[in-house]
């Protein structure tokens, strides 16, 4: 669906951001991108729509180039970025000039969309809160069904139930057409709905796994002692010590993916040695 | 063809375009016609002048130049808060067609909108107040000159409208800076030119002016043709504003947030 091959960024005058990207992106999946603050998760998704051209390598949607923002290519992709525009519009009469450009745009989805998130049809969107526009954009986005959607922390600014019907919404929009990627800090969020994990680090994609696959070969849990246990990586909470071991049961446990994160940012070398050697059984 | 131009899609942006900005278009030109009555009420009243042929004439430049520049610079503004250039940029329309919009609002549909404001204004105060002297009605806009003064207009919209790409804030100063940088370095190299083909120094004159120059006690000057009427200085400026518009046009597809 979208190919990525040796991808090198940099803003002008400004050293890269991005280095020696390898990514493909599969219909069915909903990704989580996950880094450090300017690491270049909203790049890499500007990259993604053409709004960004890299110094080196290509980006490519269903074999046509992305670079250039060709017709094809915006029709079937829908970029939610973090900062919103909403004009001086009710959604109704934004839909009425904007969903026209979308082929497979739904408008019986949308006011569904619209009064699961609650948001008022009949509201000047400029005026109404952040939040609110927010769930308004998120709306009209799901219901252009493209094939491939980019949310750039979609969960900032709304509020819990929002966030929990954001939740349900998108795991109920999700098809075997449709690629979702959602670049995010709130990792909590969305570590339920998300199946691959992305995490972009030191100009780099250094982990590219299904979760499946991750709790196939790592145990997590919660301990209050893990002296003898052969700890990769853990972390002190107040319910004990958050843990990432070696999977050699067999038993599956529910992937914490904040904590998976911390220890590949704290640069374990031994949990990102294990995390390659899985990425590349799964290559071959 | 229909990756670059599609009829039915550019409709729609054109659409799109209308409602989303009319009520600051209809607010502008309120302005507009509000500066042009006071401006006009002014002449009429105060200083007692008759509205002759010249003086509608460099009233009609003047305020087409200005308005029509300022207009222009904002044509684009969007580009430059990244929140609305990614809507801008990232919706399904080809770059042409957004450039044809931007451009059939700034050039034509201002042109058309102006002209039928001015014909209406100074109509009105023609018939207002009748000053003594005043023997001629308002000025035909079809003629060679008004249609002169669009010539000049159309260049200054290619260099406003490739400002407006350009620059992301600050259009219509940093585009004025510019142009009045590269005229000053074109007077100086024009003068440069001058004085090493003839092997006197001449004056700071803009290409295709007049030549001026000290010749014993005296002052020369070689007053060529109406620049007006000079086919080369006409084919010269259609030229540049061509390409300055096909360069618009490339500085927007190759724009990133």
């Amino acid at each position: 669906m979208l190919i990525i091959k040796d991808l090198h960024f940099g803003y002008p005058r400004k050293p890269l951001l991005l280095e020696n990207i390898n990514l493909e992106l599969r219909q069915g999946h909903i990704y989580g991108l996950l880094g450090k603050n300017g690491a270049g998760k909203s790049t890499l998704l500007k990259n993604m729509i053409g709004l960004a051209d890299p110094a080196k390598g290509s980006c490519q949607y269903n074999a046509a180039p992305v670079k250039g923002r060709p017709v094809k290519v915006l029709e079937d992709i829908y970029f939610i970025a973090e900062e919103l525009y909403v004009p001086s519009l009710t959604p109704t009469q934004f839909v009425a000039n904007t969903a026209c450009f979308y082929p497979k745009f739904s408008q019986p989805d949308f006011y569904h969309y619209l009064d699961v998130l609650a948001v008022d049809r009949n509201g000047i969107m400029d005026r109404q809160s952040f939040g609110q526009q927010k769930k308004a954009m998120i709306a009209f986005g799901l219901a252009t069904h493209t094939d491939l959607l980019l949310m750039d922390e979609p969960t900032n600014g709304l509020d819990i139930p929002s966030k929990v019907q954001f939740r349900k919404l998108i795991a109920s929009v999700q098809t075997e057409e449709r690629c979702i990627v959602i670049s995010t800090h709130q990792v909590r969020d969305l570590d339920s709905l998300i199946d691959t994990l992305l995490v972009l680090h030191d100009r780099q994609i250094v982990v590219n796994l299904s979760l499946d696959d991750v709790v196939e070969r790592l145990h997590f849990g919660v301990y209050p002692d893990t002296s003898e246990m052969p700890v990769l990586y853990e972390e002190e909470t107040i319910r004990g010590k958050a843990a990432i071991l070696a999977n050699t049961t067999g038993e599956f446990s529910k992937a914490d993916v904040e904590l998976l994160f911390n220890a590949i940012i704290s640069g374990n070398p031994t949990l990102l040695i294990l995390l390659k050697d899985i990425r590349h059984e799964k290559n071959i | 063809m229909k990756k670059i131009f599609n009829p039915a899609r550019f409709g729609k942006l054109f659409i799109k375009h209308t409602t989303e900005h009319y009520k600051g278009y209809l607010m502008a030109l309120a302005v507009l016609i509000g500066v042009m009555m006071l401006g006009g009420s002014f002449l009429v009243y105060m200083i007692d002048a008759p509205l002759d042929q010249s003086t509608q004439s460099g009233l009609f430049l003047v305020i087409l130049l200005t308005a029509g520049t300022i207009y222009t610079s904002t044509i684009f503004a969007d580009l430059g808060e990244k929140k609305k250039a990614i809507a801008y940029l990232t919706l399904p329309a080809s770059h042409f067609e957004k450039y044809l919009v931007a451009w059939l609002y700034s050039f034509l549909v201002f042109l058309v909108i102006y002209a039928i404001s001015f014909y209406l204004v100074a109509l009105f105060l023609l018939n207002v107040r009748h000053v003594s002297g005043q023997a001629e009605g308002v000025i035909n806009l079809l003629q060679k000159q008004p249609l002169q003064m669009c010539l000049i207009y159309a260049f200054l919209h290619a260099i406003a409208f490739w400002g407006a790409i350009y620059f992301n804030k600050l259009h219509f100063i940093k585009t004025a800076f510019v142009f009045f940088i590269f005229l000053g370095l074109l007077i100086l190299f024009n003068k440069i030119v001058l004085t090493a083909m003839i092997d006197r120094n001449v004056d700071a004159a803009p290409p295709f002016g007049n030549l001026r120059f000290p010749d014993g006690g005296r002052q020369v000057d070689i007053t060529l043709p109406d620049a007006r009427d000079n086919p080369t200085l006409t084919f010269l400026v259609v030229g540049l504003t061509l390409v300055i518009w096909i360069a618009a046009y490339f500085r927007l597809k190759e724009k990133q947030v």
